[in-house]
């Protein structure tokens, strides 16, 4: 039997828009052992000067990760900021509801922020708007950028920070659609209490981009009348609605499994819609962007959360969310990331859910041992890597195959990237089909003078294979069979592989 | 000179044609029927009394569709008034537009109409004065073949086989307070969603078209669509839009600017849609019906006031509006951004096919002629057919009192594979020409085929004193180099160019 054979045809003319940096951020919550035993270890042999792991910062730094979300998710929905700025030593001890932990405050907004700094990162701040409001929001903005001369400028100065942070990303809460959220919304309430705290906020500080909650998952009842309702009172004072999404395989059915990108590509088309009938009814000139703030893989670890969280409440860093990611979740990430970027004209943020051991990319030993890159690490450090420039409309025909609840799907599904600076092109690509390889012939004539880089495969012949602070089963290898004649570059995408073709123009770069 | 530039490729499509795109409208209303289509005693008239003129230009035009009998005439029609012998039908008092309908003319004669020129009927119900009753005894009259109290009568009127009409309005402008009947979204969500239910019981083949917004600065726009969508997603194939533009007094700059709002317009009935479809967790996508679409030349008080100054008149003249070169502009790219929009826009009704608002236009006991917006509806129908391909517009671009950035060049393209065409309809928003430089990627064009070009050296010029005073060009001017044509696009002008590859 002949090789399956996928075309793709794209054109330099034909142009998505410009890759936002921001759709590679992630996301530290308060949350198990994201912070505390994460990337703060004051006793750890690789802690800096202020406790934070270099080993860890490394990592990030790896992933190149451009924008951070801080403080939460669920727990910035009973979070008080003023617990956590001041001396280490006076800072209160605090049941955290969200997670039912223990929560120290030794790890504050004016400690984060340094962390931020030495990862080559910045901050998106959330404020909470489960148990406060308008008045808390407009404090910790003016702690955090305010020069000095007030209360809370004058606070954070006393708190050793002189130059205000200038923190310009700010999420109104967090999934304030969902019951389980610490004071969670209707989407009238919710509406309301965004607009007004958004106007507020911005007569504090007019630079700021303001994020409103959007759904917590396309499946939530209330999507995508939660989207209309609030928007249709925060529209013209909120530059994102965010988006949170999570997939698993709890149904062990790989194969419609890796269908789930199709879902998330309709819910941003169905999110983007709602976007803009709003505008037209508030007659508005403006578009709306989208924040997809947490996304993910997300089930591995759900049964023990639940255990520790009914049965073991109130523990002070305790493993939760710990995921141990397999090669197919790897397979799925790269493809909600081809979603994302296929999608850079109206997603201009999207945080990976989360970074460091909670659903992360990185991980360390429970109690100071190594750092360690999880399968999922390496699709999105391509992506951060090489998925910067103009995403290109690709025109793309390619075998099918079927799936248990998502009908025939594609084999290959693929989004483009151009780097113009650097004269880069780059083609990510995933086989989703789990039988068969697919020869890709990539029509790519309009770029003169490109030539093969290289051809870096992620795969593994066990779906299930996974990484572990010793061995790193599922990594990336150059050397894929790829080979350019004329203006058509063929690759061999082996069955369920992640696959980033590079070209660059001629002289630019050596092999 | 000014230079535009334009690529397509030959992979990079936008949507495959509906020919139902190119469908017109006649409506009970001034002259559009009576002198109009249909003229007893014309010496043109044909046994059924239609004018044969008149025929010939509506083939010609390359209409492929009509919609029937409104308007805003449909809200307080009765379709029994217009059927069964002539003598007996009544004559009936016409709210919408304040004349006396003799009911001479309805569903049999036009069918007969419609079968002679060949076009595709689109039948309109009244759901203003009327509800489903009367929908559905109507729908039975023209589709179930027989044994049934409306089957049977409709063969007694010596209609022995049903039409199968397999497209029909429930209602007409139902958003607009000056309609007969008229109803809150929610009110009339609830109708047509129940109508809508009883039709499909008669014929489930049948296609329905919901009532969108009449236009895009409706106060209700677009809250009209969410909520009546919200019932009628289910049961509806099309959800409507209508627009005619004025405004012709803003200048030429902002009045050809308004292309780029039906474009908006589109844009946002697209989207509310999809964010019904979303929310009625459907997995059915909602087309678009255009279905009464053009330029609007009078002012709509001068409309009424020559109303109610004679009313109760028989086919009185009226909206008889004559078009510039400046008018045709901006029909044309109405049009043109349809095109742009085939893969959802399937069914559009230039609005009307005669005398109102008409490309066609009749003398009563006398001659047809013409107004420019015929040529490129008529060019647009003939050779715009096919695949509309996506075009990458690099133009110079002026702004105005409507948008800020408003490219001089319009364009798109369409590939007609069975011809092995390319065809390009391009305008120039400008008062200067434009040098047109377009580069055509996968395919290997042989040469150029035609350009034909419309324009004015008067703006203002219209074809009422001269009817052949602007009339399409045949131009020798495309230079094909390999891959690549160009030309110098004339002032404010509409060009199709034929390329065979």
């Amino acid at each position: 039997m002949s090789t399956k054979k996928a075309k793709m045809v794209i054109d330099k003319a034909f142009r998505i828009a410009s890759v936002d940096k921001r759709i590679y951020g992630s996301f530290i919550e308060h949350l198990g052992r994201a912070v505390y035993d994460g990337i703060y270890q004051p006793d750890h042999e690789m802690a800096d000067e202020n406790g934070f792991r270099t080993d860890v910062i490394n990592m990030v730094k790896e992933l190149n990760v451009p924008i951070v979300r801080y403080p939460g998710g669920n727990f910035v929905s009973n979070f008080y900021w003023e617990d956590s700025v001041g001396p280490v030593a006076d800072r209160a001890k605090r049941l955290e509801l969200a997670w039912r932990s223990m929560e120290t405050n030794e790890i504050g907004v004016n400690e984060f922020a340094k962390w931020a700094k030495s990862a080559n990162s910045s901050l998106m701040m959330a404020v909470n708007l489960g148990t406060r409001g308008i008045a808390d929001a407009c404090n910790l903005l003016e702690y955090c950028n305010h020069p000095s001369g007030t209360k809370y400028s004058d606070l954070r100065i006393k708190h050793g920070v002189k130059a205000p942070h200038d923190i310009k990303l700010w999420c109104l809460g967090n999934e304030m659609d969902g019951p389980w959220q610490i004071g969670h919304k209707t989407m009238e309430e919710y509406g309301r209490l965004a607009e007004e705290t958004a106007k507020a906020m911005r007569l504090i500080d007019s630079d700021i981009e303001l994020v409103s909650c959007g759904s917590s998952s396309k499946d939530m009842a209330t999507f995508p009348e939660w989207e209309a309702v609030t928007l249709s009172h925060t529209y013209e004072y909120v530059d994102y609605v965010s988006m949170h999404q999570y997939y698993g395989n709890a149904g062990d059915d790989s194969n419609d499994y890796l269908a789930a990108s199709d879902d998330m590509d309709a819910f941003i088309k169905s999110v983007i819609s709602t976007c803009d009938y709003i505008k037209a009814k508030k007659r508005s000139l403006k578009n709306m962007y989208i924040s997809f703030d947490e996304w993910n893989v997300w089930f591995h670890s759900n049964l023990e959360d639940n255990d520790t969280m009914e049965k073991h409440p109130w523990q002070k860093a305790p493993s939760l969310l710990e995921d141990i990611y397999t090669f197919e979740d790897a397979l799925l990430v790269g493809l909600m990331l081809i979603t994302l970027i296929k999608h850079a004209d109206r997603v201009k943020i999207a945080c990976l859910a989360q970074l460091v051991n909670v659903i992360a990319p990185i991980m360390t030993e429970a109690g100071g041992g190594t750092a360690w890159k999880q399968t999922i690490f390496y699709p999105f450090m391509h992506a951060s890597k090489y998925g910067r420039g103009t995403a290109l409309f690709s025109i793309i025909d390619t075998p099918k195959h079927e799936t248990k609840n998502h009908g025939e799907i594609t084999d290959i599904e693929s989004v483009v990237v151009h780097n113009e600076e650097k004269e880069e092109l780059t083609i990510f690509a995933v086989n989703r089909n789990l039988k068969e390889d697919v020869s890709l012939e990539s029509e790519v004539s309009s770029f003169d003078g490109y030539q093969l880089l290289e051809h870096i495969v992620l795969e593994h012949d066990d779906l299930k294979a996974k990484n572990s602070a010793g061995i790193q089963n599922v990594r990336p290898k150059s050397g894929g069979q790829s080979k350019k004649e004329d203006g058509v570059v063929i690759s061999l995408l082996h069955k369920a592989s992640w696959n980033v073709i590079r070209l660059g123009k001629d002289g630019n770069h050596t092999l | 000179m000014k230079k535009a530039n334009i690529i397509i490729n030959k992979d990079f499509k936008s949507g495959e044609i509906d020919k139902r795109i190119y469908s017109s409208f006649v409506e009970h209303m001034g002259r559009v029927i009576y002198s109009g289509i249909y003229e007893p005693g014309h010496p043109k008239a044909d046994e059924d009394g239609f004018r044969q003129d008149v025929m010939e230009k509506v083939k010609a035009m390359g209409v492929t569709g009509i919609r029937y009998p409104g308007g805003n005439f449909v809200s307080c029609y009765d379709w029994r008034d217009g059927v069964g012998p002539v003598q007996r039908r009544p004559k009936r008092l016409e709210l919408a537009w304040r004349s006396v309908e003799t009911n001479e003319f309805g569903t049999n004669e036009f069918m007969k109409w419609a079968g002679k020129v060949n076009v595709e009927p689109i039948f309109a119900l009244n759901l203003g004065t009327k509800g489903i009753e009367n929908a559905v005894s109507f729908v039975e009259y023209c589709n179930i073949a027989e044994g049934t109290w409306y089957s049977d009568l409709r063969k007694e009127h010596g209609v022995k086989d049903p039409y199968g009409i397999k497209t029909w309005c429930l209602g007409n402008e139902m958003d607009g307070d000056w309609q007969i009947g008229h109803k809150t979204a929610d009110e009339y969500g609830r109708l047509a969603e129940e109508t809508a239910k009883a039709i499909k019981l008669i014929d489930p083949d049948i296609e329905l078209i919901a009532c969108g917004s009449s236009k895009s600065d409706m106060d209700t726009y677009p809250e009209w669509e969410a909520i009546t969508l919200k019932h009628t997603y289910d049961y509806v194939d099309y959800i409507a839009l209508h627009q005619y533009y004025g405004g012709q007094e803003k200048g030429t700059g902002s009045f050809l600017s308004q292309a780029l709002d039906m474009e908006k317009y589109i844009r946002t009935v697209i989207s509310v849609c999809d964010y019904v479809k979303a929310e009625q967790r459907s997995s059915k996508e909602l087309y678009i019906s255009l279905d009464e679409w053009g330029i609007w030349a009078t002012p709509d008080n001068e409309v009424s006031e020559e109303i109610n100054r004679a009313p109760w008149r028989v086919a009185p003249g009226l909206n008889e509006q004559i078009y510039t070169m400046e008018d045709t502009l901006l029909f044309a790219d109405m049009l043109m951004v349809m095109l742009k929009y085939a893969d959802r826009i399937k069914i559009a009704c230039q609005s009307l096919l005669t005398n109102i608002s008409a490309a066609i236009m009749t003398e009563k006991n006398g001659d047809v002629w013409v107004q420019p917006i015929y040529y490129p509806f008529s060019y647009m129908s003939k050779h715009g057919r096919g695949v509309v391909l996506q075009s990458i517009v690099d133009s110079p671009a002026y702004q105005c009192e409507l948008f800020t950035k408003v490219p001089y060049i319009d364009t798109v393209a369409v590939y007609n594979e069975d011809v092995k065409e390319l065809i390009y309809f391009q305008m120039n928003r400008m008062e200067e020409s434009i040098e047109i430089t377009c580069e055509i990627q996968g395919f290997k064009p042989e040469h150029i085929i035609e350009h034909v070009a419309l324009w004015s050296e008067d703006k203002k010029m219209t074809n009422y004193v001269n009817h052949n005073a602007i009339q399409p060009v045949q131009m020798e001017d495309v230079v094909l180099c390999e891959r690549i044509f160009s030309y110098e696009i004339k002032p404010l002008s509409w060009n199709m160019i034929r390329v065979k590859v």
